[in-house]
């Protein structure tokens, strides 16, 4: 009985052991002093006062939503949960957690087109699910939601977020600068962030402090057209709504604004929002696609985006403002919102959206997005390095470029019309 | 089901935890079916090989032990035919075809889509074995088919072994009801030898891995260096691969109180190419030294027949690890410094040349591992072509990369490096007889409880499994 007691307490002590040193490991090899997630859960956990209302979603929803406005102008205390590339088991995991010490009214889940059409397989990004779970209190909740958002191989990572930074144990720069970060008191309290050119503005936002210059936007390649839903997604989105309406709470699926460029450019954005809208039908919810939004109640422009699909602080004032009025009910869906985005953009007259430049080997097109412009376009186009610029071609119709295989640089192509007008300055690093 | 799995890791603690709880005149039953469930994880139809091989052995030992001879015959060729059809069939008809085609006939034997049963051949050996040790008395027949189906399916080590014998398992396994499993000393040595396995298996063998095939499987952009490295790199793998297998099965088996054999005893540590074999995969070695060698003779019947009979044992360990050329050629390379060194001691003997002295042990030691490693290139190679071509290509001196573009980052270096010189005390203390556990428990008991802790957290930390490597299967699950 004495050895059993014995080792009974070697085998504690060993575990206490294990502990102590996973702690100290994760003191030193974990830099966190940057992560926004980390001071959106601190102030999540903390809130006195109820939430009423909860925000979830990906990035276009922690830039999009301002809760300082939301509760100005609706009254009531709202949270924006959202997190980079959040897919919507861990917005399930996020509103069952907000459910334990919040008696929420209502829930709206962003959808982004880009977080549709995967299972935890083929994600390819674990770190979405990890910038939740490393912050979420120890409870069934996290431990179902690791298990269901990552497969068998990353369960170790999961459990143990000491091991994904195990590779950083011999860079002796790198645990200095994170324990001096991690020794600092604006860490220790959980202080509010500042980057370059945005910041942590409170409640889960980030308030970003600039926008596109008019009459820039341009990309390499273009965009991946929208999967469907998948399996998984379907089967989240209806755990959401199930689990909503059990606890008595509203939910509101929605999209915030994205640029023009981008949406006319995918082409099949439509197909996008019949398939959100038919699910969203089918269980008796509110689906709002702000990419919608009849141009008379907000037209963010390029000052309104900090690129082609997220908004900054000053778009994230207009679109707030408007959902506030929604959700107040001053303003009622059906009058805010077309039926498809075809419909809004073929509104648009003789508008250049931007420029896309398709690369295939050595051997680039320039394709100009554009709605209702039959007149000829006029390119010319710099190689710029630094401060070198090097002109390729001047106001030439010629869309064909050749550069040497395996360059890299940037191209500067300015679009004219007929009138001479510039219509698109974009560099694109190709 | 590997031992490196998430499935192994929850099976075995429920297969030993039920295993304390049973009556104990059934646990050879519970351990019978879970080592059935275990082999059936691999592929299902497994099992009707293993238990036709249990009944024909069975049945043949009961005879032998009858004072007839035929059974012993008859078992063991049937199990030889089998692993014959399984693993040798194709292999032969490839060669047959190749001479035939050289030939210019017209003829040819087919080719079968053949799925090599896990661990065939260990319990064929195991089962001939046995056969044998009751028809040389050494042991009774087994009567109950199913203690002598647990002696041959049990599932620490059933599909790598190592090739125990009957005089030790089957024994223990008679005894098993009577055997004291509540004792925390098997528990705590089991665990640790666990560790250890682990460790020598996720931390360094499947590191070690990751360079070994990058240069092999593109070996015509390396020279000298890049190959050499690798090579050696493989000798530490196949070592700390094998005998991480060998320890968590032992680990295992000894939680349950059975003692396996040890099948490694440092065997970088070998003064010479004898010594060696007398510490590489020692059941192996036993195995072939007992059925084949001193049947054949030994050493008992002249120089020149001595050699020949070296020859075949070693041509028959390269068989027996792979029906391949470059296997072959590895057995018998062995069977060369054999016969180099024992026709080098009678040349010491003859001009009485003095033997090195103590002093020249590290030299010893470095020679023979030399000439064992230039042995593992033909082993670890993807066939003979290969093996010639990375030789060819060892004459090129010329650096081609730099060490961390071989697959292992800076980091990966470290650890691995560290980690074989963590192997290395270790062996280097085995070697002196050098307790580890016990210098541990003289310890105040903090200290060996920080050692194994860190040992577990190592394992958990620096182990190469999950997100961005392929788990990896033991190497000799492929014999």
């Amino acid at each position: 009985m004495k050895k059993t007691i014995k080792i009974l307490a070697g085998c504690m002590a060993g575990i206490v052991f294990a502990f102590l040193v996973i702690q100290g490991l994760s003191y030193i090899l974990i830099d966190d002093s940057n992560a926004y997630t980390r001071l959106t859960f601190h102030e999540f956990y903390a809130q006195q006062e109820n939430i009423d209302t909860l925000y979830v979603g990906s990035s276009h929803c922690f830039r999009a939503v301002n809760p300082q406005i939301m509760d100005e102008k609706t009254g009531k205390n709202n949270f924006n949960a959202g997190t980079s590339c959040q897919y919507l088991d861990g917005s399930y995991a996020i509103i069952q957690e907000a459910v334990k010490s919040n008696k929420l009214e209502r829930v709206y889940v962003e959808m982004y087109y880009g977080q549709i059409g995967y299972e935890p397989g083929n994600r390819g990004n674990t770190t979405a699910t990890y910038i939740i779970s490393d912050y979420m209190k120890l409870s069934v909740n996290k431990v179902k939601y690791l298990l269901q958002a990552t497969d068998s191989e990353s369960y170790v990572n999961s459990f143990l977020p000491l091991r994904r930074e195990i590779n950083k144990i011999f860079d002796y720069d790198y645990i200095v600068n994170t324990v001096q970060n991690k020794s600092t008191d604006q860490y220790k309290n959980y202080d509010y962030i500042t980057k370059d050119n945005e910041f942590y503005h409170g409640k889960g936002f980030v308030y970003s402090n600039y926008g596109v210059p008019e009459n820039t936007y341009g990309d390499l390649n273009g965009f991946a057209q929208i999967n469907t839903m998948s399996e998984y997604d379907k089967d989240n989105m209806q755990k959401i709504i199930d689990y909503c309406k059990k606890h008595d709470i509203e939910v509101v699926f929605f999209s915030t604004p994205m640029s023009d460029f981008r949406l006319v450019s995918l082409a099949n954005y439509d197909n996008y929002v019949q398939e959100i809208r038919a699910f969203c039908e089918k269980n008796d919810v509110e689906y709002w696609d702000f990419n919608l939004c009849r141009r008379e109640y907000m037209e963010p422009d390029e000052s309104c985006f900090i690129d082609d699909n997220h908004l900054s602080g000053k778009g994230a004032e207009v679109f707030s403002l408007l959902l506030a009025e929604l959700d107040n009910g001053t303003l009622k869906p059906e009058d805010v919102f077309l039926d498809t985005y075809q419909e809004k953009v073929s509104e648009d007259k003789d508008t250049i959206y931007g420029t896309i430049l398709y690369q295939n080997g050595s051997e680039y097109s320039i394709e100009t997005v554009k709605q209702d412009y039959s007149g000829i376009l006029y390119y010319t186009v710099y190689k710029e390095n630094g401060e070198e610029s090097t002109l390729l071609q001047e106001n030439s119709e010629n869309t064909y470029l050749q550069l040497p295989e395996g360059e890299h640089g940037s191209l500067r192509i300015i679009t004219t019309d007929e009138s001479g007008m510039e219509r698109n300055n974009t560099v694109i690093n190709y | 089901m590997l031992f490196n799995s998430y499935d192994f890791l929850l099976f075995f603690p429920l297969v030993v935890l039920a295993y304390f709880i049973i009556p104990a005149k059934i646990r050879y039953i519970w351990i019978l079916l879970a080592s059935y469930y275990f082999y059936s994880v691999w592929n299902p139809k497994f099992v009707f090989l293993l238990i036709s091989v249990t009944v024909i052995t069975y049945l043949a030992a009961i005879g032998v032990e009858r004072k007839k001879k035929w059974p012993l015959i008859v078992g063991s060729s049937v199990c030889f035919l089998v692993l014959f059809g399984f693993k040798y069939l194709n292999f032969v008809s490839e060669n047959v075809n190749r001479i035939l085609s050289s030939m210019e006939a017209s003829t040819t034997i087919p080719y079968f889509d053949i799925v090599l049963p896990v661990g065939i051949s260990f319990y064929t050996f195991q089962a001939v074995g046995y056969v044998i040790d009751v028809y040389r008395g050494k042991i009774s027949a087994e009567k109950n088919i199913l203690r002598y189906g647990l002696f041959l399916s049990f599932f620490p080590q059933l599909v790598a072994g190592p090739i125990e014998r009957s005089e030790n398992l089957l024994k223990q396994l008679r005894n098993i009801h009577t055997i004291n499993i509540y004792k925390w000393e098997n528990i705590a040595s089991g665990f640790k030898l666990m560790v250890w396995g682990y460790f020598e298996k996720v931390v360094i063998a499947d590191r070690a891995a990751i360079l070994v095939d990058t240069v092999y499987n593109s070996y015509q952009n390396y020279g000298f260096w890049e190959i050499a490295i690798a090579t050696i790199l493989f000798a530490i793998q196949i070592y700390c691969d094998f005998d991480g297998y060998t320890n968590i099965a032992r680990g295992v088996a000894k939680m349950m109180g059975i003692e396996l054999i040890r099948n490694f005893k440092q065997p970088y540590f070998a003064q010479n190419i004898v010594d060696f074999w007398k510490r590489w995969h020692v059941s192996l070695t036993a195995w072939l030294t007992d059925y084949l060698y001193i049947p054949l003779g030994g050493s008992r019947k002249g120089k020149i027949r001595n050699y020949i009979n070296i020859f075949i044992v070693f041509f028959v360990s390269g068989l027996w690890h792979g029906a391949s050329w470059h296997y072959i050629i590895w057995g018998v390379l062995h069977a060369v410094y054999q016969t180099v060194y024992k026709v080098w001691g009678v040349i010491k003997e003859k001009l009485s040349i003095p033997t090195w002295n103590k002093s020249m042990k590290l030299i010893n030691c470095i020679l023979t591992f030399a000439i064992v490693d230039f042995a593992w290139l033909f082993f670890r190679a993807n066939s003979t072509s290969d093996a010639i071509g990375m030789i060819k290509r060892m004459g090129d001196f010329v650096p081609k990369v730099s060490i961390y573009n071989l697959g292992l980052s800076a980091y990966d270096w470290k650890i691995l490096l560290g980690s074989i010189l963590v192997l290395f005390l270790v062996d280097w203390c085995r070697e002196r007889k050098i307790s580890i556990s016990e210098t541990m428990n003289r310890q105040m008991m903090g200290g060996s409880i920080i050692v194994y802790t860190l040992a577990v957290l190592a394992v958990v930390l620096f182990g190469v499994y999950g997100t961005g490597y392929d788990v990896g299967q033991f190497i000799y699950f492929q014999f």
